[in-house]
């Protein structure tokens, strides 16, 4: 196994203000409770399950459940999440993304052509990314 | 002309703004496109505690970076699922008027517009309802919709007649 590089300088860093904090939850939550929202639709459709199945599924008292998945609930817990993913059918994983700057040397964009409406409008616009490389 | 340089022209007069996210991180891009008027513009800034201001701009973001979304179609009968949804197709209407509802307490706040071609959306309009103010009147929402699209020479040609044409990266119910 390689060893970690010590480095010998510190890189600077910014302490964090109450707005980007906010922000930053705010993003974090939205994604959560979403990727809930969906699973809540796909148990609807798959197996039939409401949300007083879920409750008595996971323990999680209905009302909670309803507040969560309508974005009401101001506090989300680990725990609820575990157990809620769980009775939907989902194994919940954390993702942690690394947002480092890449150096990336392509950046896509959303075309600027002008939207032609045709009967084939989804297959027109799944070719509506342009790649191009940046000088 | 043609929709982008009828959408710059509104532009440029101020009756609407590309609403545009300037951190975008590492892995992240802007794959979908959306506009807001003026005033939503505004709402957004200066009328919504932090903490509101935070949720819609967290579910925006999500929207512009090609985040998955689940939207209820206007013929969704279940009414659990109506609850949950990201966009919400709204009844009484040829062309799909749609709505983004955010309940951070204590207010629903209510975002309307209309998708004006796969991956691109107009809010036209806001609205925040709290608990002693009265219901928000859809079918006023929809006209004041289609009195901005007239006002900027926008074309009806341009939303898509199915809502399942509207997003990609969705759930439609």
């Amino acid at each position: 196994m390689p060893q970690a590089q010590t480095l010998d300088r510190k890189e600077s860093y910014k302490p964090i203000d109450n707005e980007r904090r906010l922000h930053l939850i705010a993003r974090f939550k939205d994604d959560v409770i979403s990727k809930l929202a969906a699973a809540f639709v796909e148990v609807v459709r798959n197996e039939g399950w409401g949300k007083r199945d879920l409750a008595n599924i996971s323990g999680i008292n209905e009302t909670t459940i309803s507040r969560i998945l309508r974005g009401r609930r101001k506090n989300l817990t680990a725990e609820t999440i575990a157990l809620l993913a769980r009775a939907m059918k989902k194994r919940p994983e954390l993702s942690l993304v690394d947002i480092r700057p890449k150096g990336n040397k392509f950046q896509v964009n959303v075309s600027s052509e002008p939207f032609q409406p045709t009967a084939e409008t989804s297959s027109r616009a799944a070719g509506n990314i342009n790649v191009r490389q940046m000088s | 002309m043609d929709q982008m340089s009828l959408i710059e022209a509104a532009v440029r007069k101020g009756a609407l703004h590309r609403y545009r996210i300037d951190d975008l991180e590492e892995g992240e891009l802007e794959e979908r496109m959306l506009w807001v008027r003026s005033e939503v513009r505004t709402f957004i800034a200066n009328q919504l505690t932090p903490e509101q201001k935070a949720t819609v701009s967290a579910a925006l973001r999500r929207f512009i970076v090609g985040g998955h979304f689940t939207v209820i179609t206007a013929r969704c009968k279940h009414k659990e699922v109506q609850e949950v949804g990201d966009i919400r197709e709204l009844k009484g209407s040829d062309l799909p008027f749609v709505e983004l509802r955010f309940k951070p307490p204590p207010a629903h706040l209510r975002l309307f517009g209309r998708f004006i071609g796969r991956d691109r959306l107009f809010l036209t309009t806001s609205g925040m309802k709290t608990d002693n103010q009265r219901q928000l009147s859809i079918p006023k929402e929809r006209k004041r919709c289609e009195g901005i699209f007239r006002a900027c020479n926008f074309s009806d040609d341009w939303v898509p007649t199915r809502i399942e044409d509207s997003l990609s990266n969705a759930t439609f119910v």
